[in-house]
């Protein structure tokens, strides 16, 4: 039986999406089979990240609604043999599936794979309430902005209300800027945890190549060696049960921006 | 450039509490205590001012440097309600009250 892991926020834009298709990608690269799923219906982002949009033929709500079977709708990743992508549905709304047809969904995906990624929308509504269903445990990603740590603690508030179906859930911090945080002008990675009191599985710095790593549809841990594609890759360690130490984030500095401006 | 110049002079000149990155912390704090007491900042507001009438009856305190904590978070049952009201240097209880009392006895 594999692992069904919910990447949930509350806010939007704090990089769910993101981090489901580094996470996912990551622990494929680790030999793992993963399917991650997009279960923001009317509005599907994932597909794109990993460069899939155009293999898509049926989704999540033509399984649910039994226009065809599980496997006739997961998109193998171009490179990796191993991981899976279930599409949401881009012209249907939330209100086309509810809870027990994602539970019954989950289970039967995790009987196929090691690892179901879900990704949440954001919000606390339906949308939120179908994708925690059937998960055993949750990533709450958070930014450090107040609205988000806000929010973050809703959700958290509601993951513990259901403490009872989940054996855990842990906090990723995402788009931390290390000069920001070096000045004290952006609230410390310790200021958040403690404020959250939820453990940390990790943390990701901002980095500028998420951006071009999205237009290609390539997730970045898959690429990159270092800041935030090295910082997805630690997380999946962490969830293969690894003990990796956080990441060094390390603003660049006055001499270090010097450096960059004339390099 | 001008921005690194900047913040490297901030760095050597500010404070770390003048920093935002603390003042958000702070507001994180009380912000979330109420959230997940699902009470407003104008209700506590108002309770706090009704705490300190009564103890003000009683003793001459200092209501600028009155305390108000209520410690909340979403793992435990219990949430503690304190409350820090330090009385005016040498106050004592009110002289009507003391009367009051021996006059009861």
């Amino acid at each position: 039986m594999g692992r069904v892991i919910v990447i949930t926020s509350g806010k939007g834009g704090v990089g769910k999406t993101t981090t489901t298709a580094n996470i996912g990608a990551s622990l494929a690269k680790q030999g793992k089979n993963v399917c991650v799923v997009d279960m923001d219906i009317g509005l599907r982002n994932l597909d794109i990240l990993m460069g899939l949009e155009n293999r898509v033929v049926y989704n999540l709500v033509d399984v649910i609604e039994g226009t065809c079977k599980v496997k006739q709708a997961l998109v193998k990743d171009k490179k990796l043999p191993n991981l899976s992508l279930l599409p949401s549905a881009q012209t249907r709304d939330k209100t086309a599936v509810n809870a027990d047809q994602v539970r019954e969904l989950v289970n039967e995906l995790k009987t196929m794979f090691d690892f179901v990624l879900v990704d949440c929308p954001a919000g606390i509504e339906s949308g939120f309430q179908n994708s925690i269903s059937g998960a055993d445990e949750a990533i709450v990603v958070v930014t450090p902005e107040m609205s988000s740590v806000r929010d973050a603690d809703r959700i958290i508030g509601l993951l513990e209300a259901r403490k009872n179906e989940l054996d855990s859930y842990r906090l990723v911090i995402n788009r931390i800027k290390p000069d920001l945080v070096n000045a004290n002008q952006m609230m410390s990675m310790d200021d958040i945890c403690e404020i959250l009191s939820v453990d940390l599985l990790g943390i990701v710095p901002d980095d500028e190549d998420i951006v071009v790593s999205t237009n290609k549809g390539e997730p970045l841990s898959l690429t990159a060696n270092k800041s935030a594609g090295q910082a997805y890759r630690n997380i999946a360690k962490r969830i293969l049960g690894e003990d990796i130490p956080l990441m060094d984030i390390k603003g660049k500095g006055f001499f270090g921006k010097l450096k960059a401006i004339f390099s | 450039m001008f921005t690194a110049v900047k913040n490297l002079f901030s760095k050597i000149s500010g404070k770390p509490e003048d920093k935002s990155g603390s003042t958000a912390a702070n507001r994180m704090r009380l912000m979330l205590t109420h959230d997940r007491q699902e009470v407003s900042p104008g209700i506590m507001n108002q309770m706090k001012q009704e705490i300190l009438e009564v103890i003000s009856k009683y003793f001459d305190i200092d209501p600028q440097e009155a305390e108000f904590i209520i410690q909340a978070n979403h793992f435990e049952a219990e949430s503690i309600f304190s409350s820090k009201v330090p009385l005016l240097k040498g106050a004592k209880l009110r002289a009507e009250h003391m009367v009051a009392k021996s006059e009861g006895e």
